[in-house]
């Protein structure tokens, strides 16, 4: 789950102020002036980048029309890593393993890693090892208030910690998520990406004259830096932020962008729709959509637009990527260690076809192994060729709030503010007359509404609620606009 | 260890070793333990909504009085709370709160009573996996039984309170040691989570590279 979906917080995925903000604007939340989280030197960020590279590095961060970058972030990948890549790669690249990782058709179910990985965290975690379950199917399923609750029960006490950088999520709940991440495995993201590709037909070369990767968010404040990814022989990526405030004059943006014609960008369905409305030429290998539903309308536009493949990659901030459309089909399970059921609100696993609450089984990430885990996402599962798929993912709806100006506010923005002045979780509705009503568990209701009012104009109103159950049952749809027909 | 300090190093904050002044007769301990051995798979199914079979409970251990017993639910079981081990616990806690030989036994104030066993089992799986309460070992059949028996401020039949108080604490010892070095251990590495996780490098963090 990533910001765009969620809400902002500490840690790279966190907003940071955007140009205005960052000289005292209405809104501006403090805790992210800018470098402010900056704290590790380029040699601990680029352990193997190579002096020409440092140079390149140099260069790329002072490039003509770059935005105010507000982050920096390396892969921190040392030589050890990028062995263990290299295997990874010829692992997912090589023809005769494809198809390997997830669910196969003929193999068991589950697979024999998820056994595996029952035995693992029972005898390292204690959330399982207080259970005592020996096998998968004597496993309740866990939720992401489980995570809330107590984190480190998840995490399996056999892995060194002394790497562990942070991810988080804020998730349906509102309240954030900080989870423990581990450099390789988000590399591993990279890999998969150039699989997934060349399971299309996309070849991504390492070319050094385009930018490999371009992450764009579109939201008021969000982290932006320019970084460079050592297992693609240093190739320059970035994150940058559409937001016209983020640059420093008009124009700087799609300067920027035409310069670095970006082999690939990755964003949300809304941040990537902002980029195909700029007036700009960049001719995309393909564009990596996630975070929220991309409708077969943003599809068509996208690929429209650009005349290249669209993926919606599918997946949360604790688990990673699960799934991938390709052509607005079917999701199909990633090649890597997922394993996928559907239930009932009850719990009752169902059949394949039938329609439910998707439940991952995860195995990538070493610091947050996940059993039976409930996504949220409803979809109902079935077979492409030998590959798990999921039918009808929805769950992902992004939310946008007009204005009394008129302007559109992603949902993201009201999740930053609401998050910084203390609010824990809420449900937030803007009626057809524009009115907004929060409603909202902590905080403080004249704060919170101050906050909103500069978001959105005077016509917000904020009421305090005294338990979660307050907000209704089930997972709280935190936002609804009955004016919201962008996107 | 005195029991103090005991519970004071102890971050579930466990009532489960608590000392008991006093009991009343309960029904045989083998009783319990056979039904405790007779738990249906459909107790530990995920389909069980707890809150339903605890209000069922309620219904059969007394006649549902005028107060409010949803209240008494929110005040006494946190029955919205998703820790799993615990809900599973509850379950098989009221599975053995409806044996008609702990029925005809329950002094009142039934439901109040009944409560408390359920919070205090909850604690009991913190350290006892719920597996090893459904195994074939017939110690941990026993300790389950005596501690919800001591939960319930009853005895096993034919035992003194002394004698009961005595035969748990030999027991649950066993059980009792390995909760404080397993709490302890997960207390330490939480922390070092937590500590690893704030400091700053870990929260500049990594490029991230999808927006999944």
């Amino acid at each position: 789950m990533s910001d765009e979906k969620a809400a902002a917080s500490a840690g790279p995925v966190a907003p940071a102020p955007i140009a205005a903000d960052a000289a005292g604007g209405a809104g501006a939340l403090p805790d992210y002036a800018a470098m402010g989280a900056a704290v590790r030197t380029d040699a601990e960020r680029w352990p193997t980048l190579s002096p020409l590279g440092l140079d390149a590095l140099t260069r790329w961060r002072q490039t003509p029309h770059a935005p105010i970058w507000v982050h920096e972030c390396g892969d921190l990948l040392t030589a050890e890593d990028h062995e263990v890549l290299g295997r990874r790669r010829a692992e997912l690249l090589e023809p005769a393993r494809a198809g390997r990782g997830g669910a196969d058709r003929d193999g068991d179910d589950p697979p024999a890693w998820v056994e595996a990985l029952v035995d693992r965290c029972r005898r390292h975690t204690t959330f399982f090892g207080r259970l005592g379950a020996t096998s998968f199917d004597q496993l309740p399923m866990i939720s992401r208030a489980d995570l809330v609750r107590d984190v480190a029960a998840f995490v399996p006490r056999d892995q060194p910690l002394d790497r562990v950088v942070q991810g988080t999520s804020s998730g349906s709940s509102g309240a954030a998520l900080v989870i423990p991440l581990d450099p390789v495995e988000i590399s591993t993201e990279l890999l998969l990406l150039e699989r997934l590709l060349a399971d299309v037909g996309v070849d991504w070369p390492h070319d050094p004259d385009r930018v490999g990767l371009l992450s764009v968010v579109d939201q008021r404040q969000a982290f932006t830096y320019a970084s460079v990814l050592t297992i693609r022989d240093d190739q320059r990526m970035a994150r940058v932020n559409l937001d016209p405030a983020a640059w420093c004059v008009p124009g700087d943006r799609e300067s920027f962008l035409a310069a670095a014609r970006p082999q690939v960008v990755t964003g949300s369905a809304l941040s990537l729709l902002a980029l195909a409305r700029l007036d700009v030429r960049l001719d995309p290998l393909a564009l990596v959509s996630g975070a929220v539903d991309l409708t077969p309308a943003a599809r068509v536009e996208l690929e429209q637009r650009w005349q290249t493949t669209v993926l919606d990659l599918w997946g949360l901030k604790e688990t990673g990527p699960l799934a991938v459309s390709t052509d607005g089909g079917p999701h199909v399970v990633v090649p890597r260690r997922v394993h996928l059921e559907v239930v009932d609100g009850g719990g009752r696993a169902l059949p394949d076809g039938e329609c439910g609450e998707l439940v991952a089984t995860v195995d990538g990430n070493p610091l947050l192994p996940l059993l039976r885990y409930r996504t949220g996402d409803t979809g109902s599962l079935t077979w492409v060729g030998d590959r798990r798929a999921i039918v009808g993912l929805e769950g992902r709806a992004p939310v946008s709030f007009r204005a009394a100006d008129g302007r559109l506010v992603p949902s993201v923005d009201l999740t930053q503010q609401l998050q910084h002045h203390g609010a824990r979780s809420w449900s937030v509705h803007q009626g057809r007359d524009g009115t907004v009503v929060a409603r909202v568990l902590g905080g403080q209701p004249a704060v919170l509404r101050e906050a909103l009012c500069t978001l959105l104009g005077d016509a917000v109103c904020v009421e305090t609620v005294p338990t979660p159950a307050d907000l209704g049952p089930g997972k709280p749809r935190r936002f609804s606009s009955a004016l919201d027909g962008a996107g | 260890m005195t029991d103090e300090t005991a519970r004071g190093n102890d971050p579930i904050g466990s009532t489960v070793w608590e000392p008991r002044r006093a009991s009343s007769p309960g029904p045989e301990l083998g009783a319990l333990m056979a039904r405790l051995r007779a738990t249906p798979p459909a107790i530990v199914d995920e389909d069980v909504v707890l809150e339903a079979l605890v209000h069922d409970t309620l219904d059969l251990v007394e006649e549902r009085g005028p107060g409010d017993v949803l209240g008494h639910l929110d005040d006494r079981v946190d029955l919205t709370l998703k820790d799993v081990p615990a809900r599973l616990a509850a379950a098989v806690t009221c599975w053995l709160l409806t044996a008609p030989e702990v029925v005809a036994v329950l002094p009142a104030p039934r439901a109040a009573r009944s409560l408390d066993a359920i919070r205090r089992m909850a604690e009991l799986i913190a350290v006892l996996p719920l597996r090893s309460w459904l195994s074939d070992d017939e110690d941990r059949q026993e300790e389950v039984a005596r501690a919800l028996l001591r939960a319930l401020a009853l005895r096993p039949s034919g035992e003194t309170h002394e004698l009961a108080e005595d035969r748990w604490t030999s027991i649950s010892s066993t059980t009792r040691r390995e909760a404080l070095r397993l709490a302890a251990q997960h207390q330490a590495w939480a922390e070092e989570l937590a500590r690893r996780l704030s400091e700053e490098k870990a929260r500049e963090a990594a490029a991230q590279y999808t927006h999944v």
